[in-house]
């Protein structure tokens, strides 16, 4: 007979009542009161401590891989209000060593910040325990650096005390300076470690506003979507057994530019300089590379620091306050005081940001280029047809002259370039004809934006038969570069099909992007096709600058060694009801080498005052660049280059 | 009564003593007790392990985060120190002087090649594939594997591919 062993049954039953027991206990626990309200709690609470990961805005490069805009690290301050007076918070440390750093330069209330100091602990409030009360944003990493050596020096003292005091006396250790409670939290700020070079390119990011950074002008504003990058939020466990993942900081995508931050260094310290000579009122300096549309270097003056933008957005009246403005609302007349404030707004409400792309004047004379390559596109004229300037014509019932009222006798087109004759070139529009002439702007895309990768960019339409301000003077006005309003780009874009062989490449700054680790370049892309190459290498030959100033303007433009092509351009400028009769525009746009051009080079100066002529002016700033760059981009002078060319000397 | 049946009666009577059984009962239950305790012991040692290797992971997964941020930053401050007016700056302090075209001597030097252009990253068509990239056993037949197989086998006898 089969007899159950007692062991078994003791076991069973041992094992049935734990079973038992288990079960019991997890019905007791779902219905215990204590823990319904302690999971009611822990639902509404959360068990995890939500931590906002700032992104990282996308990094910018020149074209070498300088860094023009990065991030630094910056602190929020405020105080930890789960460190309690036991603990150590002295409210009255905290207070007086905030007003110390702080106090005058956000105008804080010394009250409001003890009371935010002395704050009990509450459990209760939004953001669980780790909740702080944030006072103060954006402090810089030298005065974190001070406030540890502060904090640490307090704590040594605690300890010194400690180690010497009586038991007795050791209950008064809280009474003891400390910042015990004062914590600062690092996240990342835009940064531009040039400050202002090539600020009109870059333009700015709303770093103050921490929840809404945008980008404006330049770079930042045509790119801001791409640069900018959605912030991510990481769980953290407050039980040790729940699972939690920290994300990495998100960044966005990084651009390298086409811009050379050394000769963009070296461009507007050749422009500041320029400007002072003549006393003008702002300059700008355009280097291109004509057989790519890629933009090397841009600058124009005043230049202002974009790590101080919020003075720009109060010039312009922006809408978008900071939180460092809201801190210092009552400030912002000290704040005007500052004399790199005045000029910041000057920038805004003179000039504008970047006038290379968003300011546009009657470039002059330069468009004769222009003018000329339409001329010879239809076959109006020949490069040796002669005209014979006697220094007026009427065109559209109105009288045109030279600069000099005076005549300069038989010119062949070359000459006409090269003399800077306001009569032939009028002349040679009359032959153009009206049609011919503005299909051919429409050709060189001088009716539209260049549609370059910044922003802001600005057009003037373009004054032509059909629109209401078109006179039939127009035809021989805008020969010469007058009744034409156009930006700096427009106009270097339209001539750099001299230099191109006859094709337009749009101009660009995006060299290449990174998206997710991969790098995709930028593609230059044909933006029109107005002349042949025939023409182009015609006009060019036309415009090789000479050193003798009987036999062109250009003459102070000329670089020993080198055969370089340009064109000088003087404006009266335009004021309300006519023409400035002193105030100029003095403008000249050259490239070279002449054969094959590596480079291209737009001057404006605007209104020079100790001289008024492009000649003399503009011209020699083109020479300063040009042998700059000459230097740099290592390119021999002609008599080697060229034996080089030919294979006479080894490469 | 027989031998066996007599040392049965003395096995049982032994077996049956009360402080036998009592020495049995509390043999059990200190046995339960330190099953119970040798468990709550394991349990609170992988208990306090996780939790410390836990404490210790969340440290690092923060402690990456201010580093990254700390390396975006230097890297800032390295770019604002080596920027092209700093790096002028210097030069000029320690004597250097911008040389200018007059003082260029050129030489021609066979086989020079050119600064590349600047990469911060993969470029893109450097990962394109023409085709799909499938491994070989999702394409090829069992007469091939065959095939393959046998010749591993030729090249290298006694070793299995």
């Amino acid at each position: 007979m089969n007899k159950k062993s007692p062991r078994l049954t003791t076991i069973g039953i041992i094992f049935s009542l734990v079973a038992l027991m288990i079960v019991f206990q997890i019905l007791r626990v779902q219905n215990d009161p204590v823990m319904v309200t302690f999971s009611e709690d822990k639902t509404r609470v959360s068990s995890y401590l939500p931590i906002k990961h700032e992104a990282e805005r996308g990094r910018i490069y020149d074209v070498n891989g300088k860094l023009l805009a990065g991030s630094k690290t910056v602190y929020q301050l405020g105080i930890n209000l789960a460190v309690t007076e036991n603990n150590g918070r002295n409210p009255n440390t905290i207070t007086q060593t905030i007003m110390q750093y702080f106090g005058e330069e956000y105008k804080l209330d010394e009250a409001v910040i003890f009371e935010a100091a002395s704050k009990p602990f509450n459990d209760q409030l939004e953001g669980h325990i780790y909740h702080q009360f944030y006072a103060l944003d954006n402090i810089p990493q030298s005065t974190i650096d001070e406030l540890t050596a502060l904090r640490q020096y307090y704590e040594e003292n605690r300890l010194r005390f400690l180690e010497n005091a009586s038991p007795k006396e050791r209950t008064r250790v809280n009474e003891l300076p400390s910042l015990r409670g004062l914590v600062w939290t690092p996240h990342l700020q835009r940064y531009y470690p040039e400050d202002d070079l090539a600020s009109n390119i870059l333009g700015f990011a709303t770093f103050l506003n921490r929840d809404g950074t945008i980008g404006q002008f330049g770079l930042e504003g045509y790119y801001n979507t791409k640069l900018a990058a959605e912030d991510k939020i990481s769980y953290l466990a407050l039980q040790l057994y729940d699972d939690f993942y920290i994300e990495d900081i998100p960044i966005g995508q990084s651009l390298i530019l086409t811009i050379d931050a050394v000769v963009q260094a070296e461009i507007e310290s050749i422009l500041d300089d320029a400007v002072e000579r003549y006393d003008a009122d702002s300059g700008t300096i355009i280097v291109m590379n004509p057989k790519n549309g890629e933009i090397i270097a841009m600058t124009t003056t005043p230049r202002a620091n974009p790590n101080q933008y919020w003075y720009w957005q109060e010039a312009l009246g922006n809408d978008v306050i900071s939180t460092r403005e809201k801190n210092n609302e009552e400030d912002d007349e000290e704040v005007f005081e500052d004399e790199e404030a005045q000029e910041n707004t000057a920038i805004v409400s003179q000039n504008r940001y970047n006038k290379a792309i968003m300011d546009t004047y009657e470039p002059g004379s330069v468009f004769k280029v222009v003018t000329m390559a339409i001329a010879l596109q239809n076959e109006a004229v020949q490069p040796d047809t002669v005209y014979d300037d006697t220094g007026h014509i009427e065109v559209g019932f109105r009288e045109i002259t030279n600069w000099n009222q005076q005549g300069m006798g038989r010119l062949d087109m070359g000459e006409c370039l090269r003399k800077s004759s306001n009569v032939c070139l009028a002349w040679v529009n009359t032959q153009t004809g009206v049609e011919k002439f503005y299909e051919g702007l429409h050709a060189f895309g001088l009716d539209r934006r260049t549609n370059i990768d910044l922003a802001g960019e600005t057009v003037y339409p373009l004054k032509e038969p059909g629109t209401l301000d078109w006179r039939p003077v127009e035809l021989g006005r805008q020969a010469y570069g007058h009744g034409i309003a156009l930006t700096p780009i427009q106009m270097m874009m339209a001539i750099s099909a001299i230099p191109n062989n006859g094709r337009i490449m749009a101009p660009h700054v995006l060299k290449s992007i990174v998206v997710d680790g991969m790098q995709y370049n930028n593609t230059p892309q044909v933006f029109a096709n107005p002349i042949s190459p025939e023409i182009a290498k015609i006009v060019n030959d036309m415009l090789i600058i000479s050193p003798d100033p009987t036999q062109t303007e250009t003459w102070n433009a000329f670089v020993e060694g080198y055969t370089l092509s340009g064109k000088t351009g003087t404006a009266l400028k335009a004021i309300p009801g006519g023409y400035s009769d002193r105030e100029t525009n003095a403008t000249f746009v050259g490239w070279g080498p002449s054969d094959d051009a590596q480079f291209m080079v737009y001057v404006w100066i605007d209104n020079p005052k100790t001289a008024t002529f492009a000649s003399m002016v503009s011209a020699p700033v083109f020479a300063e660049v040009a042998e700059y760059l000459l230097t740099y981009y290592q390119i021999p002078p002609d008599e080697i280059r060229l034996k080089t060319v030919s294979g006479e000397v080894a490469p | 009564m027989t031998y066996a049946t007599k040392r049965n009666a003395t096995r049982q009577a032994y077996r049956q003593k009360p402080w036998r059984t009592e020495l049995k009962r509390i043999s059990q239950i200190l046995l339960i007790g330190f099953f119970f305790a040798l468990t709550s012991a394991l349990y609170l040692a992988l208990a306090s392990q996780m939790a410390a290797a836990t404490q210790r992971y969340r440290s690092l997964e923060y402690s990456k985060i201010v580093l990254q941020e700390r390396i975006i930053s230097l890297e800032s401050e390295l770019a604002q120190k080596q920027g092209a007016r700093s790096l002028k700056d210097n030069m000029s302090r320690i004597g250097f002087e911008p040389y200018e075209s007059k003082d260029l001597v050129f030489v021609g030097v066979q086989g020079y090649q050119p600064k590349q252009p600047f990469q911060l990253a993969p470029l893109y068509h450097e990962q394109q594939l023409t085709q799909p990239m499938l491994r070989t056993s999702y394409t090829e037949s069992m007469w091939d594997l065959l095939v393959y197989t046998m010749q591993q086998y030729a090249i290298t006898p006694g070793i299995k591919p």
